[in-house]
């Protein structure tokens, strides 16, 4: 539910524009940061976390309408520089066959990011007194909260505008009434933040449920991670 | 859309010969572009089902069922759903607006990758991606359906174990953890063998290849013109409106 799933021709221009523009930025110094790592023989190990996050999209987990995101586990074993990088091909990947806009792409990457650094940055603090297990699931599920406030801060950002930036002197027939006229889009939506405050208690009230499922999901992953290959997610240092 | 269904629109986008697939990958990114832009652009509803119209009719001079191409390009419909509810302002145009606007830029979009091989979409995508960016793209690509193969086993072999059961969430869920925590070292010990691989077979950090971005002008002209028609079409009717 951090995704923000939102379509083309919803958000103000300059809204997505910044988007993108920072998106840019940070994806460049993440390719910059990996290129001074061992990039060539992460790169697999990138490109199949990148798969595996848009496969797990992929997966309706019970109740259907949910399935996990696992950007939280991409920072664990990623790293934010890495990470970046995955999350930014997961999110145009997924733009390209239709799943979420084109034009929301900068933004997917900067709320995805901002999860996956949390979940990177909270494992780091949290397995060195919890299991791997445990510490990934919580930091999973805080990175999920941390996701959804800078999804609510991008739609904030945008309201009251949100949605109806193209919409509010428009009518079926295109025609432009301004002010009060009747039938127009523009009477009908004042300048109020009742669509924040709905959409925030539809992403907190439902996306609840998801933080835990991802949480829970990451954790067990990790856990099993831990248990048979401990290098991948820095377990060995856990112990 | 799941990783099967990213297959056979690779399958459409690699068996297609029609005119549509002949065309450079750069004129049906543009011309996808004018379509997204257009739609977001344009305030006149009856615009829209003649823009999503036109891509529907692109998809048939592709010989690429239609169809099914719109069923895939449907998935926004569930987002656009949560958001109307959210914004929703009481009219009838709105709701129509947001949704004409998102399936004419989806299916816009789900039309380039289905009549172009991704090796050729995702060459121009990284002539302006960082060098790194680009290699990670094409791998993922790649890795997607490694994984999806690898998953289904899984899957099935969670389900011969009685291992997903409708009644039971909780169990299923810790099965279906269990089962994403094989997948996830599976891939990590393909991907370490797929490097190997690339090793052997001579990689040097550059996997990408240049991929011609434009056809012949019989070709690249038609798509172009009409994305250009399109976006005129939305401009027009948003400035005289």
């Amino acid at each position: 539910m951090t995704h923000l799933h939102i379509p083309d021709g919803v958000l103000p221009l300059w809204l997505w524009a910044s988007g993108f523009a920072l998106a840019a930025a940070l994806v460049a110094l993440g390719a910059r940061v990996a290129s001074g790592t061992d990039f060539r023989r992460r790169l697999p190990v990138l490109s199949m976390t990148a798969a595996l996050m848009i496969i797990a999209m992929s997966i309706p987990v019970i109740p259907a309408v949910y399935h996990v995101q696992l950007a939280g586990l991409a920072g664990i074993i990623l790293g934010p520089g890495l990470g970046l990088i995955a999350v930014f091909i997961v999110n145009l990947l997924l733009a390209l066959v239709g799943h979420g806009g084109i034009t929301v792409v900068g933004l997917n990457t900067l709320i995805l990011s901002g999860e996956m650094f949390a979940a990177w940055a909270l494992y780091k603090v949290f397995k060195r007194a919890l299991a791997p297990g445990i510490a990934a699931g919580v930091a999973a599920f805080l990175a999920m909260a941390v996701g959804a406030g800078v999804m609510l801060t991008v739609i904030a950002l945008a309201s009251p505008e949100v949605g109806l930036t193209h919409l509010r002197e428009v009518t079926s027939f295109g025609e432009r009434h301004h002010g009060e006229h009747a039938g127009s889009l523009y009477a009908a939506v004042p300048y109020e933040n009742l669509s924040l405050r709905r959409f925030a208690i539809l992403v907190v009230g439902l996306g609840s449920i998801g933080w835990i499922l991802e949480g829970v999901i990451t954790g067990l992953m990790v856990r099993f991670a831990a248990r048979v290959k401990p290098d991948l997610v820095g377990a060995e240092t856990a112990a | 859309m799941s990783g099967l269904d990213l297959a056979i629109v690779d399958y459409w986008a690699t068996s297609g010969r029609s005119i549509v697939h002949r065309a450079g990958p750069a004129c049906k990114v543009i011309m996808a572009g004018c379509f997204v832009a257009a739609a977001i652009v344009t305030e006149y509803l009856p615009l829209l089902p003649v823009l999503y119209l036109a891509v529907v009719g692109v998809l048939a001079a592709a010989r690429v069922p239609p169809l099914k191409v719109m069923a895939l390009s449907a998935y926004p419909l569930v987002f656009v759903a949560l958001f109307v509810v959210s914004a929703w302002n009481g009219t009838w145009q709105m709701p129509a607006l947001v949704l004409g606007r998102a399936l004419t830029a989806s299916l816009a979009l789900v039309a380039v990758l289905a009549t172009t091989p991704y090796h050729r979409v995702f060459g121009l995508l990284s002539r302006v991606l960082p060098r790194i960016v680009g290699e990670a793209l094409f791998l993922t690509y790649r890795s997607v359906f490694i994984l999806v193969d690898m998953a289904g086993g899984l899957v099935t072999a969670t389900r011969v174990r009685s291992g997903l059961r409708l009644r039971h969430p909780v169990t299923n869920l810790r099965n279906l953890s269990l089962a994403m925590g094989k997948l996830l070292i599976h891939a990590m010990d393909r991907s370490e063998r797929q490097y190997d691989i690339m090793v052997v077979r001579g990689y040097s950090g550059n996997i990408a290849g240049p991929a011609r971005a434009w056809n012949s002008a019989a070709t690249d002209a038609g798509p172009i013109i009409l994305g250009a028609a399109a976006l005129a079409a939305a401009i027009i009717t948003r400035w005289t409106g």
